[in-house]
């Protein structure tokens, strides 16, 4: 096997070498804050939609094979109760979010679907269902692709314009992406502070990194314990990004989980936190459209050089 | 293929009564009271790749626990999270060193440097110290002593290579192999081998007939805590780092000793956690008498004070 054989985007240990470019977000802010909400309760793994496995947790011995209802109800409290306490932070705070929607999820709660866009905030598309897509065979993923901007389109009235996989992309999600031909980026990256440009065959291709980093996902494994713990990351990653900004300003997402941040305890923290936030100048809380909007008419100049990557020689 | 016909060495005898409690009164230059040894693992880009033949992606060290993921494939998500370290979390350290004027050591794997020719030009440009990682980010118990020998070898020349002086320095990714010490020591051109966590003071060993030089690392003041979840937030290793510090301080006023701090460019190269650092270093600054070492700097001490 050589370099050449290697299906999917080629991997670039570089990117912007130290010099990222001079951004200049709306109003001079010194940094660019992307709130996501990951919307995927009901779309993931589960005996009664035919699963062969459901979503893992819950206790160790017991079989992936059969229902459980204790994980079941886990997930539901996010889309019951987490969204709503979510959207009311929000619109307390007067900031907007990204949402990161896996279609099938909406289908399973339309009012929530509904009121997402008429509050303000964005809608992308996080997958037909929560799933692997690792897993699928090239055909089978750009029909989930296809059935999740049909579906998408249906339950919040307009297409979804940004992807996003499940936890990864698979080695064809870039190029079926790029081919669909109506997205505007991918946030299929966790490699950088800032959007950079690719090229997918002959096009150019928006990428607007997100991260597991800056993430609640990390009380799931229990790298998070108290409310406090994530509080106290959001800020100090703030506070870094804040001083770099004086001088090239950056962006910061922030990924939560209906399930994980929509409980009372950490949707507290959360408010703590964009509560900090928003007492600095030049803070720019940003929709996902609006950064690839700005990068698109601003920064068509940062397209990255295709890296050499030498193959490993003895 | 290397044939398999050396025989493995059985690998150093364990020692587990080192200074027995009267460890050697070490006067570090100025007479400081501490040694800090900030150490950045360059690793990115060397780690099992499929795309580099390997026959699975790396799991270790990222911003998830561990999760299973099919043999054969890419897995693009963990890729991307170790480029991070080497596309903008070692940038912000090098600054970050600079900023506060101190220097580290790089545990550099060959290959990754290979993969990232500016970062590598830059270590030795702007005073920091470059050690062998490795040629590849790899756990060298599963090779051959043969294979291993080879390693060593590659890992060298690359190095030399891409930083414009060979590696003086040895520290294999988590423990070496039986055959390790005796290959490092038999290559005849390291002053020094890191492959131990048993001591806060480098020691002198004996391999074969020839004297060693051992300088322990830690994994215990190591941002490697985060990556299994150990740690959680950035204050978590501040405040890890500010109690070592506190302890060997205080013992320092008779006994100073040596302080590892071991960094990840993927995992503290992150804005949040590089907070950490800096508020560790600007409060070790706060102290008289504390002297940021490289490892070499620590070996030529030893070797000419305390051989």
């Amino acid at each position: 096997m050589t370099i050449a054989d290697i299906q999917g985007p080629p991997r670039d240990l570089v990117g912007y070498e130290g010099n990222p470019p001079k951004v200049v977000w709306p109003g001079g802010a010194r940094i660019a804050i992307s709130l996501v909400v990951n919307y995927e309760e009901g779309s993931e793994l589960s005996i009664g939609d035919g699963d062969a496995t459901r979503e893992p947790g819950g206790p160790h011995y017991f079989p992936l094979t059969a229902r459980d209802l204790g994980v079941e109800g886990h997930y539901e409290y996010g889309s019951r109760v987490g969204y709503w306490r979510l959207l009311d932070v929000f619109d307390e705070l007067d900031v907007k979010c990204t949402f990161y929607a896996c279609a099938v999820a909406l289908e399973r709660n339309r009012d929530a679907a509904v009121e997402m866009r008429k509050r303000g905030h964005d809608v992308i598309s996080h997958g037909w269902r929560w799933e692997n897509h690792n897993l699928l065979t090239r055909e089978e993923e750009r029909e989930h692709i296809r059935r999740a901007i049909v579906s998408i389109t249906e339950t919040t009235g307009e297409r979804p314009l940004g992807w996003y996989c499940k936890y990864g992309p698979s080695v064809h999600t870039r190029e079926l992406v790029a081919e669909e031909g109506g997205f505007l980026y991918d946030s299929d990256a966790y490699n950088d502070d800032l959007p950079y440009w690719t090229m997918v065959g002959s096009k150019k291709h928006l990428v607007i990194p997100y991260s597991l980093q800056t993430n609640d996902g990390k009380f799931n494994w229990d790298a998070f314990g108290s409310p406090l713990d994530f509080e106290k990351h959001l800020k100090a990653n703030f506070d870094c990004l804040y001083r770099e900004g004086q001088t090239h300003p950056k962006m910061m997402s922030i990924g939560l989980h209906l399930r994980l941040s929509g409980h009372p305890a950490r949707a507290h923290a959360l408010h703590k936190f964009i509560a900090y936030a928003k007492s600095f100048p030049g803070v720019w809380f940003a929709r996902r459209i609006d950064i690839a909007n700005h990068w698109i008419e601003h920064h068509q100049d940062t397209l990255l050089p295709r890296v050499t990557y030498p193959r490993i020689t003895a | 293929m290397i044939k398999d016909s050396e025989p493995n060495s059985v690998g150093p005898a364990r020692d587990l009564v080192g200074y027995n409690g009267k460890p050697p009164k070490v006067t570090w230059p100025n007479n400081a009271r501490i040694a800090i040894l900030l150490v950045v693992n360059y690793e990115e880009g060397s780690e099992p790749a499929v795309g580099d033949g390997d026959p699975n992606s790396e799991r270790a060290l990222s911003e998830t626990n561990v999760r299973p993921w099919p043999a054969g494939q890419r897995d693009l998500a963990m890729e991307t999270m170790y480029e991070y370290g080497s596309r903008v979390g070692y940038w912000r350290l090098l600054q970050m060193f600079d900023e506060f004027g101190v220097k580290c050591t790089f545990y550099a794997c060959g290959v990754a440097l290979e993969r990232n020719l500016k970062a590598a030009a830059e270590m030795r440009g702007r005073g920091h110290d470059v050690i062998s990682h490795g040629w590849r980010w790899e756990d060298v118990a599963l090779l051959t002593r043969e294979e291993e020998r080879e390693h060593i070898r590659l890992a060298v020349k690359s190095i030399e290579a891409t930083t414009g002086q060979r590696p003086l320095g040895w520290y294999c990714r988590s423990r070496p192999s039986v055959n390790t010490r005796e290959l490092v020591a038999e290559e005849g051109g390291f002053l020094y081998d890191s492959d131990a966590y048993n001591d806060d003071l480098p020691y002198w060993t004996m391999v074969g007939s020839k004297k060693h030089l051992v300088i322990p690392y830690s994994l215990v003041n190591n941002d490697a805590r985060f990556g299994s979840g150990a740690f959680g937030p950035p204050e978590d290793f501040d405040e890890h780092l500010r109690y070592t510090f506190d302890r060997l301080y205080h013992e320092g006023a008779t006994h100073p000793k040596m302080m590892n701090v071991g960094l990840h460019m993927r995992i503290i190269g992150h804005p949040s956690r590089s907070e950490a650092v800096r508020n560790f270093i600007k409060y070790a600054q706060s102290f008289k008498d504390v002297w940021f070492a490289t490892r070499i700097e620590i070996a030529e001490h030893w070797m000419s004070h305390h051989p």
